[in-house]
């Protein structure tokens, strides 16, 4: 099904622009389906001249005022949130996967989406979020960024190899924040705090507005494009820190560059929508089977394919069990698990690593 | 194996190091080790497990900052230049590569362009003829397309070769190039580095198979608990006191009579304890450093 297609004695300029090109199309019809389709059906036609116009682009069919109201105002902001989440995951998992050289690696791997799903959990228990409907995110985000802290300095006083180390603080400190929700949860006696915290903890991108989007936009499209930077130093690491150290890449300098960036755009992600699981962890697998491993392409594609596919779960949580709506982390958990294990196979049989 | 140089390649450089010591936490790894090499020569570096003798090709390459001493290269002190600077004259083989992803072996050759590229630059038809050369060079034309991960050892370590030489060094430093390698890829490995020398080019190995040392190299330098017991030509280095003081092994040294090189042959181990070891037990120090003293 999936063959890496891409000739590599292909100029890096074409193979990258080919990629990109066919992405970004195919994530522009993803919104116009996913978006047409709903509640209240908006022919297909309409949805895209409404989208082109939101990017300035005076094109196609007029839309009547509920058309208008229902694609701009509700269905917009949800799908490119729901991209931007998945942009930003599955950007944050290739950079993970390669910064540990472990096939495993996820964006949560330094403890990211534990503390970013402990603030929320401490937001929503204490009453907090009734202040503001911002505050949950404000929480998540600041868990986030401060479990990633402690899962560094934890792994920075021991010398030996930081890697392991970190992978091993960020084991127990997960272990240690997944203890503390669950005595939050039994503290909590209000039946719908509780069940809100547990929503939270499938991830969701229902009721996402303009706010949301304007919120993390600038940081996702700012740490994409930092992260973009070092694609080709991560190609030289991956050989290994003295290869490339002897290739003139200055290891330390860079690692803590690319983890403090990824660690930041999945703490944004995790704050607008939860813990979303699967997509950084498969998109970058999905990836490299069709692009190779070369980060310089690996890291752009997975950024798209990660908006595409978050976008596509996202409108089975609207559509499969209508009108009730799914969580998305439960669809992309569903699907992506089984996803996963299939790719674990098929290099298990052609003797690959990765 | 390798063809004439194209005019592309650099000359090789001269290496000092002067007094080089290296220390981590109490463990001294490498105490006051200095060394020449003239350009266009091999250096063969030797001695036990834990002598010092990947810290002290580190050292040269600047990836670990020696505690006190000076490494130059042609003169020039090499202490605080950038990585990137330091690349484009130096490039390392080291003993131990990670090739968790499945780039082909043309992508690895590539990387070694890295030090001659600015940030957003991709590889250039020059860079590919670069590379193109150090495949042909080391015997690996063939495998152009095939993946890192699916050759064979000694076909991967002639690809990772090619990646160094593709640098345009004017010093190899090398790791145990033949570890894990059969008899026939040890031989065609260590004719390649030869020929590389022969053309103008400067390289430091360690070996660890003296034999293969006192064919290939020119010089040796024979290290124990991170100083330096006996330098020169092969002959003065490689003699029974020597082995027997060093490695703890009884041996004989004469003319191989197929090579005309000197050749050991280890009759028996020694008994008892190597020398008397301070606190920082080369033994022990392998695993208290895991990955500094890796030797």
């Amino acid at each position: 099904m999936l063959q890496r297609t891409l000739d590599v004695k292909a100029p890096l300029a074409l193979r990258l622009a080919l990629a990109l090109g066919m992405l970004a199309l195919l994530l522009f019809l993803s919104f116009v389906v996913t978006m047409a389709i709903g509640a209240v059906d908006v022919p297909v036609g309409v949805t895209a001249s409404i989208v082109l116009q939101q990017m300035g682009i005076p094109l196609g069919a007029t839309a009547t005022d509920v058309q208008w109201s229902i694609i701009s105002h509700v269905r917009l902001p949800r799908v490119l949130t729901a991209a931007l989440v998945g942009a930003a995951l599955a950007l944050a998992g290739a950079t993970m996967q390669g910064i540990f050289r472990n096939p495993l690696a996820d964006p949560g791997i330094i403890g990211v989406s534990a503390g970013g799903a402990l603030g929320a959990v401490v937001a929503i228990h204490f009453g907090f979020r009734s202040l503001h409907y911002l505050v949950t995110p404000a929480f998540a985000f600041l868990g986030a960024l401060a479990a990633v802290m402690l899962v560094y300095a934890l792994a920075a006083t021991r010398g030996v190899d930081p890697l392991t180390t970190m992978i091993l603080a960020g084991v127990a400190v997960q272990a240690f924040i997944g203890s503390i929700i669950s005595a939050v949860l039994t503290l909590t006696a209000n039946l719908n705090s509780m069940r809100e915290i547990v929503f939270w903890l499938t991830g969701s991108l229902g009721a996402r507005s303009w706010t949301h989007v304007q919120l993390i936009l600038p940081f996702i499209v700012v740490g994409s494009l930092l992260l973009l930077f070092f694609a080709r130093d991560l190609n030289l690491m991956a050989l290994g820190e003295d290869s490339a150290r002897s290739m003139g890449v200055d290891v330390k300098r860079v690692r803590l560059i690319m983890l403090a960036l990824a660690a930041l755009v999945t703490a944004v992600a995790v704050a607008v929508s939860g813990i979303i699981g699967f997509i950084g962890l498969v998109v970058p697998h999905m990836v490299r089977l069709v692009v190779g491993p070369d980060h310089r392409i690996v890291l752009p594609t997975s950024l798209l394919t990660g908006a595409i596919l978050l976008t596509w779960a996202d409108f089975g949580s609207r559509l499969l069990l209508r009108p009730q709506e799914l969580r998305v982390g439960l669809i992309t958990a569903f699907f992506g698990a089984p996803f996963f294990l299939y790719l674990l196979y098929r290099h298990k049989r052609q003797g690959n690593v990765l | 194996m390798s063809t004439p140089r194209e005019s592309d390649r650099v000359d090789g450089a001269a290496l000092s190091a002067e007094d080089v010591s290296f220390a981590v936490g109490l463990a001294q790894l490498l105490e006051a080790v200095s060394l020449e090499v003239r350009p266009g020569t091999l250096l063969g570096l030797i001695g036990p497990n834990g002598a010092g003798k990947s810290t002290l090709l580190k050292c040269i390459s600047q990836l670990l900052a020696p505690s006190t001493g000076r490494v130059s290269l042609d003169g020039e002190d090499l202490r605080g230049q950038p990585p990137q600077e330091i690349a484009r004259h130096i490039a390392l083989l080291p003993q131990s590569t990670t090739l968790n992803f499945a780039f082909t072996c043309l992508e690895v050759v590539l990387m070694g362009r890295n030090p001659h590229l600015g940030r957003f630059q991709a590889e250039g038809a020059r860079d590919h003829a670069i590379a193109q050369q150090s495949m042909t060079d080391t015997g690996s034309a063939e495998f152009v397309t095939r993946l890192i991960t699916e050759v064979s050892a000694g076909e991967r370590q002639r690809v990772l070769l090619a990646r160094a030489l593709t640098q345009q060094p004017r010093l190899l430093l090398l790791d145990e190039p033949t570890a894990g390698l059969d008899v026939q890829h040890q031989l065609q490995v260590f004719s390649l580095i030869r020929d590389l020398v022969g053309q103008g080019l400067t390289a430091i190995a360690v070996v660890h198979d003296l034999n293969l040392a006192a064919r290939y190299c020119d010089r040796l330098v024979l290290l124990d608990r991170g100083a330096v017991r006996a330098r020169g030509c092969v002959d003065d280095v490689l003699t029974p006191q020597n082995l027997a003081d060093v490695f703890n092994v009884e041996a004989t040294v004469d003319p191989d009579p197929a090579l005309g090189v000197p050749r050991v042959t280890v009759i028996k181990a020694l008994e008892g304890a190597q020398a008397p070891t301070d606190g920082e037990a080369p033994a022990t120090g392998d695993h208290a450093i895991p990955s500094l003293a890796r030797d």
